[in-house]
């Protein structure tokens, strides 16, 4: 065990427990691995969606997500999370709270009726991003058991860990560099591929209300990243991993196709990476089969 | 043809009050929302641009009714791209929120079934504080088919092979056909009822 690197709250989210436990268990022993602590957040509600609740109703998506954000703040610890949903309504929560005193006095009188307050003293990271900058490129390297040397990675970043950029504070949306970075750690190789930035094809609740539609979209991207000859999608993202994994399988359904595309959050592949084994993080009881090339 | 006469002209003042909406006027007509919208490839005339147009002009029915409002996945390309800072895919959040109040006051009728799923959605933080899967599941094909049964029909078609995967790979127990609750969950409810949109 390294030095400790700080603790931190994780806030699960909906769809990691839900469907893929595997992304909080391989994002947890990454973390331990490099001294970072998890916590848990007692009572944490859902972020809330941000596309489903906060495009339709952004009065009580706002008090919610300040709810789940007062809760780190009585733990006294900045927040990780593993899905661009979650970040996107919280960081979007924070920056508007922070933004604008007059909506925090207003969501500060909801949450006094169960004697919570919004004080704006937490941060909200996402899991990437703690790999990227706090844990840092040169200790991930050390950790680097079994090199993928050979393995070609389509990344895909979804739309609202990069977007709006001026909240995100990740440089462009249209030049990002995060996930390359990891990619490249691991010795394996990223792969530029035709609309490397498109959504996955889940978003605003179209995976349910508009299943062709997304569904079609999600094949694009999929048949994009074949093309260029990518062995795997890489993703910081619980909620594409839902798509574009769980979405195989209603695509070959659907359209008869015969897809089956390796899909790893961002954190089993450096899992994989440092020696893990594909049990430990939950790969074996995903839709998608992983290769030969990144178990070895 | 545009009849200027049928036009509501206060209708982007409306748009504007909502929040995210507060840029439309700044719209300048360029395109670069539309013409870098993964969208349009997969809906063919989808057009974001026309949308705001349509907006700023002040055909309130035909945007309000437009189908259109409801595909895009708010993936926010346009939003980043935009030189004007319109943040595209917060404005059509705004249409769609009056859109959706006005269906609710009967005046509109939305063919899309993405309302219907956004509301059962929220129930379920509402109820428990987080996802439900089968709550909303149940809430949702109920709503869709009309009745509980042909939704229970309709679902069992979708999702029967799935779930009996998911049993066999011992990924779902009994345990998931019982909602997982927050802890302080009453809260939930309280926080719904403050800004006016506890379940009617």
């Amino acid at each position: 065990m390294s030095e400790s690197l700080g603790t931190y709250a994780y806030f699960l989210g909906c769809i990691t427990p839900n469907r893929y436990p595997g992304i909080e268990a391989a994002t947890k022993k990454v973390f331990k691995e490099f001294g970072i602590e998890t916590k848990e957040m007692v009572g944490a509600s859902c972020c809330p969606a941000p596309g489903v609740f906060g495009s339709f109703d952004l009065h009580t998506w706002l008090p919610v997500a300040a709810r789940n954000l007062a809760i780190a703040e009585e733990m006294e610890l900045e927040i990780y999370v593993t899905c661009n949903g979650c970040y996107g309504s919280l960081q979007e929560a924070d920056h508007l709270l922070k933004e604008h005193p007059k909506v925090k006095e207003r969501v500060n009188k909801v949450l006094a009726k169960f004697g919570r307050e919004y004080k704006g003293t937490t941060k909200v990271n996402h899991s990437i991003v703690i790999l990227h900058d706090v844990i840092g490129l040169d200790r991930l390297k050390e950790k680097i058991k079994k090199p993928l040397d050979d393995v070609n990675v389509a990344v895909h970043y979804g739309c609202h860990f990069l977007k709006p950029s001026e909240v995100r504070g990740h440089g462009s949306s249209e030049t990002p560099y995060i996930l390359e970075d990891l990619i490249r750690v691991t010795g394996a190789k990223d792969v530029d591929y035709k609309d490397k930035l498109m959504c996955c094809g889940a978003g605003g609740g179209n995976r349910t209300a508009d299943t062709l539609q997304s569904l079609e979209w999600t094949r694009q991207k999929l048949v994009n990243a074949i093309m260029a000859g990518c062995d795997c999608m890489v993703h910081p993202c619980a909620f594409c991993h839902l798509q574009l994994d769980r979405g195989q399988a209603e695509m070959n359904k659907a359209f008869g196709t015969n897809f089956n595309f390796p899909i790893l959050f961002a954190t089993q592949f450096i899992g994989l990476a440092m020696g893990m084994s594909q049990e430990e993080l939950g790969l074996d009881i995903q839709t998608t089969t992983m290769p030969e090339k990144l178990l070895k | 043809m545009i009849k200027t006469w049928e036009l509501e002209p206060n209708f982007k003042y409306e748009i504007m009050k909502e929040p995210g909406g507060e840029h439309l006027t700044s719209c300048f007509q360029c395109s670069t929302c539309t013409l870098g919208c993964p969208l349009t490839e997969i809906v063919p005339g989808y057009n974001p641009r026309k949308i705001i147009q349509m907006s700023l002009l002040g055909m309130r029915k035909e945007v309000l009714s437009n189908p259109d409002l409801w595909v895009c996945l708010i993936c926010q390309t346009c939003t980043a791209r935009c030189p004007q800072d319109v943040r595209i895919a917060d404005l059509l959040g705004a249409i769609r929120r009056i859109a959706e109040r006005e269906e609710e006051a009967g005046k509109l009728k939305i063919d899309s079934v993405r309302p219907r799923f956004d509301k059962a959605f929220m129930h379920q933080l509402e109820k428990y504080g987080r996802l439900y899967d089968f709550g909303l599941a149940k809430e949702y094909y109920t709503g869709r088919e009309g009745s509980f049964f042909k939704g229970m029909m309709a679902m069992s078609k979708d999702y029967k092979a799935f779930g009996m995967r998911l049993f066999k790979k011992g990924k779902m127990g009994p345990k998931a056909l019982f909602p997982e609750k927050v802890k302080d969950r009453g809260v939930m409810k309280k926080i719904f009822e403050q800004m006016g949109a506890g379940k009617k």
